[in-house]
């Protein structure tokens, strides 16, 4: 007589065995996450790719009792804004549909959170400076008011034209 | 008194507004020369790369703009001050480009053409207001080195405005079947007002733009009105070659934060090729 299937005492034991090894490799994989924010970065990108996670869009996170808010310092936006906060997303938003559908101020608090190379690469992708003169700057304000400028102007360009 | 030069053809987007600005900014910002942009097209276009387009509307809604002057001849008012519709030191180079001035078109053009074709004797000239903008322009002229005239694609009485102060015309054509075929016409219409009007008017030449080298048309085309020339048919044809190019089409927004020309319209290529243009445009007008 051939032995198909396993005994189920056996099958307890595999599993036992399997979710003592998931949750050994969860453990470590969060361990290092914790301590290593690209290492997080990468795993998230993973995961998103799966569909195992919704994409969220980067927001600035809301303090919590334990956590009250503190305004970053401009150092730290510049250096670490992934290690301090640990963003969810790093894809930077489309400025034209954030301000369409929250203004003006919204555009400027989904902009506030990002880091240098965000900006930058928002700047580059919609081509809002295509003469370069900002591809120096390191003043994050200067480049968010540069993308709020830019963004109004084309998004209210032909307005004049509507009437006449 | 300045060169005055109007750019013509009647199929639009041929170039005529990029090939206007581009020599006015090369003139004023390399050669230091005076330049006025009279933008005669109601399109408005050469006038919204020139200043912002909130600022042409509140300069239109106070009567500063061509449209003025032409719905003056029409209601026999007399609202139009062109010191006050002569906007200085437009352009986004800089912040505006000291000796660079526009006088304004307007979209209302589009509602009045009609009315002032309807006063124009278009056979002999001797009725309707062909001189309109000459008169509105006596004293001004004196002061720029040059005026550039970005014509609507029409040979219409606000083109003839143009026409009738100008020394000379550009045909800006992209190298295609259909904008070439606009270049008989031209000819043949601004000859026949020249002479109705006794104004002599000298066919500059054909200017190429948007070109695409790797096109096979568009390298026919070109050798085809570089033969035509040879054979007298046409007016002679610019040495220099505007190419197609994303860089000169982003140039137009007068929003865009610039300092120079060749930011404004890329190192390299474009900007190499329009200011090879205003030196050939240059040796050509000073001749």
């Amino acid at each position: 007589m051939s032995h198909d299937k396993n005994h189920p005492a056996d099958d307890i034991q595999q599993t036992t065995i399997e979710v003592a090894a998931l949750a050994t490799f969860l453990r470590e994989v969060a361990a290092r996450a914790e301590h290593d924010p690209s290492f997080a970065s990468g795993v998230l990108a993973i995961a998103r790719a799966s569909g195992l996670f919704p994409t969220v869009q980067s927001q600035p996170e809301k303090p919590t009792a334990s956590q009250p808010a503190s305004p970053p310092t401009r150092a730290s936006r510049r250096k670490g804004r992934h290690a301090a906060n640990a963003p969810v997303d790093t894809t930077p938003p489309d400025p034209f549909k954030v301000m369409r559908a929250q203004g003006e101020a919204g555009l400027r608090a989904a902009l506030e959170p990002l880091d240098l190379a965000s900006l930058r690469t928002i700047v580059r992708a919609h081509r809002l400076d295509p003469a370069r003169l900002s591809a120096r700057w390191t003043n994050l304000e200067r480049l968010i008011a540069l993308i709020v400028e830019q963004t109004r102007a084309r998004l209210n360009h032909g307005r004049a034209f509507e009437r006449i | 008194m300045p060169v005055i030069t109007s750019l013509i053809n009647l199929k639009g987007g041929v170039g005529k507004t990029t090939v206007t600005l581009a020599l006015a900014h090369f003139l004023a910002v390399e050669h230091q020369r005076r330049v006025l942009v009279i933008d005669l097209d109601p399109q408005t276009n050469a006038t919204v790369c020139l200043i912002p387009e909130m600022e042409w509307k509140q300069r239109d809604e106070a009567g500063r703009t061509l449209y003025q002057l032409f719905a003056d001849q029409v209601k026999g008012s007399q609202r139009f001050n062109t010191d006050q519709a002569i906007v200085r030191a437009v352009s986004n180079v800089g912040g505006g480009v000291q000796g660079l001035d526009l006088l304004p078109s307007s979209l209302q053009l589009i509602k009045i053409q009609d009315r002032i074709t309807q006063l124009t004797d278009f056979d002999n000239y001797q009725r309707g207001p062909i001189f309109a903008l000459q008169k509105a322009l006596d004293g001004f002229l004196p002061y720029y080195d040059h005026v550039l005239i970005d014509c609507p694609p029409s040979l219409g009485i606000v083109t003839l405005n143009g026409l009738a102060i100008s020394d000379s015309y550009l045909i800006p054509v992209v190298p295609d079947i259909l904008s070439v075929l606009g270049i008989p016409p031209i000819l043949d219409r601004v000859e026949h007002f020249a002479r109705a009007t006794r104004h002599n008017i000298r066919a500059l030449g054909i200017v190429i733009s948007k070109m695409r080298a790797q096109t096979i048309l568009h390298n026919e085309m070109v050798n085809r009105l570089r033969d035509d020339f040879q054979a007298r048919r046409f007016p002679m044809v610019f040495d220099t070659v505007v190419p197609e190019s994303a860089r000169i089409a982003e140039a137009a927004d007068v929003m865009a934060p610039v300092n120079t020309l060749q930011q404004k319209y890329g190192a390299g290529g474009p900007y190499e090729a329009l200011s090879a243009l205003t030196r050939e445009f240059l040796s050509h007008v000073s001749r």
